[in-house]
């Protein structure tokens, strides 16, 4: 079905402006670093009157490329979804294959993968919070969060074989082991990392215009955090006690004991831009000590099970999710029970269900407010456009 | 005929001194930032990176000269002229040293910040010139901040009038000492908040974060900069440089006695070589260390600090400094009026202030000390890595 | 996984009169099947009713239903939906399925019952062609708004240029044969 141009337009109102506004255009080319998105903003001085977010520019149809694909030469593309956390986004699609086609996984494997996921998930939450305060002007703490990540990429390099974008995870396991050096290297790090965060709070996080800028800032009640299908951080950071590793319980979350971080409105309104980003640097620190305790538990074993060459999953449907550092990662696969490609896969991302907050919540903010408040939310282009 | 061709030289001299400044300035910046990052900043071009400069300037000398579509051409030909002129202006009746000024001005802290007010005509015209909607909004930002901020920067200023009788900077910096108890600053508990008001608004006048939204680069790109490239936005780039050096040269010359050795009673001493040339350079030294110490703590706040929002940048402005002002320009003048120089209650307060000043600066150090013991940091002190 | 029987069952019960039935019992998800026409009744039942209390929308997904014959004919058999909700306190999940005809897919949009639902219909409508009626806001959101087609139909084919930049080339390597470089 075919939409003429002359029916958008009068559909939409973007081109009329009153009075007094100006139109701006924010991106998609940005300093701030969020990926490419665009915002198109209606000014009243200082104040947004109407804002329109427009993405698609990262759009790289992964979808429709799933269904060319065997399941699992899918993996790599997984990773891209959001290049920010790959091993959590591996072991969503993993699990949701795994539990569709009823496949073992091996239980150093799935610790494997939990390691793998909680590193991952301290060194998106950096970025986060990195982006957030260099979006904010101090440049600082950005560098240092980067300079901790890499220290990360070096530990994953020697987990899963490269820095970024790590395909680790494979159909009934993983795809390389480590022996106890790593996990030497690893526990050496963590005390190290929990320095580090001291450090960085009394840097930017206790810092008096650090948290003025974000006080009360894009206050998202509770309700409307469900009503917005808000998630991970972002929903945390309103209040609600939802975390799904603890809810859906997968891996084996059920056997570490860690907290639900939630924001308590430390020095503002509960839900407003300063929780979400304090629930991600306690989030951090649930990350380490849910590492210390994978690092006390896990057992030698095998990595990897052993799956068809040729696999082909029964026909139905099924929607799994986990979480990813960003918010609920979610893969509905359909397998018509015939072929070795899926019939459909789709990926639901916590980046995308956060934007649409952004029309309601922008109104009446001022352009520098929009800033924090989306920086708050920790979105990335590829989660929303893949 | 002789007076003229003697000022346009001691102009040149001037122009060539504070470009070098400016442009040592930016590597000099870059590499604390480096340093403060965890990283190690230019080190490539020449000895330490020290020409890093000269490569930027070589480099933006001789890209393409664009200038956008439908901009007003003369006024964004001389916007940089502008901000860059305003900026120089003000070196002139600074003394750098006992008797190293320009011009022995008698309007001299008067005659700064009148020229100072320059660059918000630089910065509008620049934004408004630019054809962006973007940098119209950073020009319209910067003139609101440049203009509120003046008030502060005066009223300080007034505490020093006041309490030194003359407008002419060279009275200024002798009726100081050499010695900390004798600088402006410790001499009476009005004038240790005025250098506080003073040092955050000229802080603000230089758009210098926290308060740099007009240049607010996650905001607005550039803000009144974007349309800029090549040597014109070198030169606004090197009036905000020199801005640098003016306000450690002032805040040096107005409350902490820059330059002044105490030379009277210095020249009249039987030391060894008593050349009042060579205490003249020393003085001169001594004033550049100064100013250099302030323009480090710039600097460090730069790397440090978020930036305010323009609001809470005008509540700051209009609802604390401005009274905050008013109070320590009403509590000089009574000062002033009922307690004499060298009398008891001076010197009593002058020693109190010192010694508190300096133990909160221990206390500080320990402060720091004590940190890098608990986060178990490495710090590398080395600048020259 | 948080998606049980008993849910799926209870909603049947509650949503009556109005058919449902549940498929794909035996597997990890089943899923309560609705007509088109009472998507938006079953739906504010589900949020609503205290019984429920489903008020989160995880997911809202779209597929093309095909079918392939070996020579590689595609038939167009119509379109399904898949809502996925979810209990705001325990987080389990009801999965609401929707079967849509061939020609003028359309269903009631449910925009103003969650408000994250209008960039998930928008996202459909955009690759898959489906309207949703009486929504805020049913524009594209991936791709431009002058695009032709919808590019996760199975039958799509690109138009061969847009807005004058050609879409193939004829030879697909000749941008990374060495001699062209």
């Amino acid at each position: 079905m075919n939409i003429t141009q002359e029916d958008i337009r009068s559909r939409i109102e973007i081109n009329s402006i009153s009075g007094n506004e100006i139109e701006v255009n924010m991106g998609p080319h940005h300093p701030s670093t969020h990926g490419v998105i665009r915002f198109i903003l209606h000014l009243d001085g200082e104040i947004v009157v109407r804002a329109t977010p427009d993405v698609g520019y990262l759009h790289r149809s992964i979808e429709k490329i799933a269904e060319k694909l065997p399941y699992s030469a899918f993996m790599p593309y997984t990773d891209r979804v959001d290049y920010v956390a790959p091993v959590n986004c591996n072991v969503g699609y993993a699990l949701a294959v795994e539990t569709m086609g009823n496949l073992e996984v091996p239980e150093r494997a799935t610790w494997l993968r939990m390691l793998g996921m909680e590193l991952t998930r301290i060194a998106s939450h950096l970025l986060g919070v990195g982006a957030l305060t260099v979006d904010l002007g101090a440049y600082t703490p950005f560098v240092h969060a980067l300079r901790e990540r890499e220290y990360i990429f070096d530990l994953m390099e020697i987990l899963t074989g490269t820095r970024m974008n790590n395909n680790y995870v494979r159909l009934g396991g993983v795809c390389q082991n480590v022996n106890d050096d790593f996990f030497e290297k690893l526990s050496k790090y963590l005390d190290h990392f929990v320095l580090f965060l001291d450090e960085f709070e009394r840097l930017i996080g206790l810092n008096k215009i650090f948290i003025e800028r974000l006080k009360g800032i894009g206050v998202v009640k509770a309700e409307e955090a469900i009503h917005f299908s808000l998630s991970g951080p972002n929903l945390r950071g309103s209040g609600v006690q939802i975390d799904l590793r603890k809810t859906d319980n997968y891996c084996f979350y059920d056997q570490l004991a860690f907290d639900v971080v939630v924001g308590k409105g430390k020095f503002g309104v509960v839900g407003d831009s300063y929780d979400r980003y304090d629930v991600r640097i306690e989030e951090m620190k649930q990350s380490e000590k849910l590492l210390r305790q994978i690092l006390s538990k896990i057992k030698e074993g095998e990595i990897q099970a052993k799956i068809p060459k040729k696999l082909i999953l029964p026909e139905g449907e099924l929607y799994h999710r986990t979480e990813a550092p960003r918010g609920e990662l979610g893969f509905h696969i359909i397998s018509d029970g015939k072929s070795l490609t899926p019939y459909r896969v789709k990926i639901r991302t916590g980046s995308f269900t956060a934007m649409t907050t952004l029309s309601d919540k922008l109104k009446g903010m001022m352009v520098a407010d929009v800033i924090a408040y989306f920086a708050s939310l920790d979105v990335v282009a590829p989660e929303v456009d893949r | 005929m002789n007076q003229l061709a003697y000022m346009i030289i001691l102009a040149v001299i001037y122009l060539g001194v504070i470009v070098v400044t400016a442009g040592v300035l930016t590597v000099v910046e870059r590499r604390i930032a480096g340093r403060m990052q965890s990283r190690i900043g230019p080190n490539r071009v020449g000895p330490q990176g020290a020409v890093q400069w000269i490569a930027d300037a070589l480099k933006a000398l001789q890209k393409e000269d664009i200038i956008p579509d439908q901009v007003h051409p003369f006024l964004f030909k001389i916007a940089p002229y502008l901000v860059f002129m305003g900026v120089f202006l003000t070196l002139v009746p600074i003394p750098f040293g006992a008797y190293a000024f320009m011009e022995d001005l008698d309007v001299g802290i008067y005659y700064v910040l009148a020229t100072a007010s320059f660059v918000v005509i630089g910065f509008m015209i620049g934004g408004w010139a630019s054809n962006n909607k973007w940098s119209l909004l950073g020009g319209m930002r910067s003139a609101a901040q440049m203009i509120s901020y003046e008030i502060p920067t005066a009223l300080a200023i007034v505490v020093i009038i006041l309490m030194a009788g003359s407008l002419n900077l060279n009275k200024i910096v002798q009726a100081q000492g050499a010695l900390p108890h004798e600088w402006y600053i410790f001499r009476n508990p009005f004038a240790f908040i005025a250098f506080f008001i003073f040092f955050i608004s000229a802080l603000a006048e230089g758009n210098r974060v926290p308060f740099d939204i007009p240049e607010a680069e996650s905001e607005l790109v550039s803000g009144y900069n974007t349309e800029y490239s090549g040597i014109r936005f070198l030169l606004f780039f090197l009036a905000e440089w020199a801005n640098l050096v003016v306000i450690g040269a002032l805040v040096t010359v107005l409350f902490f006695g820059g330059g002044n050795l105490g030379f009277e009673y210095l020249v009249q001493l039987p030391l060894p070589g008593r050349d009042p040339m060579k205490i003249e350079i020393l003085g001169f030294l001594w004033f550049c260390f100064k100013t250099s110490i302030f323009v480090f703590i710039i600097i460090w706040l730069r790397w440090t600090l978020p930036r305010v929002r323009i609001d809470q940048l005008m509540d700051i402005c209009w609802k604390y400094m401005v009274p905050i002002g008013f109070f320590i320009v009403m509590g000089t003048v009574l000062w002033v009026y009922f307690v004499p120089d060298n009398s008891q209650v001076d010197f009593i307060t002058r020693i109190v202030m010192t010694a508190i000043s300096t133990w909160i600066l221990i206390y500080f150090v320990y402060r720091v000390y004590r940190n890098l013991k608990i986060t178990k940091a490495k710090i590398h002190l080395n600048p020259f890595l | 996984m948080k998606y049980s029987i008993d849910i799926c069952e209870k909603l049947v019960q509650l949503v009556s009169p109005v058919s449902a039935e549940i498929i794909q019992r035996e597997s990890k998800m089943p899923i309560v099947k609705i007509s088109a026409q009472e998507v938006r009744k079953v739906i504010q039942i589900a949020v609503s009713n205290p019984g429920l209390k489903f008020n989160f929308l995880n997911n809202i997904s779209g597929t093309h239903l095909t079918e392939i014959s070996e020579e590689g004919d595609i038939k167009s058999r119509g379109f399904a939906l898949l809502y996925v909700l979810s209990r705001s306190d325990d987080f389990s999940s009801v999965v609401i399925g929707v079967d849509l005809p061939d020609l003028n897919p359309s269903v009631d949009s449910i925009d103003d019952i969650f408000g994250s639902a209008n960039w998930f219909e928008r996202e459909i409508y955009d690759l898959l062609g489906v309207v949703f009626n009486n929504s805020c806001d049913l524009r594209r959101i991936m791709l431009p708004d002058d695009w032709v087609g919808h590019p996760l139909r199975k039958d799509f084919q690109e138009k061969s240029s847009y807005n004058g930049i050609p879409t193939t080339r004829e030879d697909e390597l000749a941008a990374v044969r060495v001699d062209n470089l």
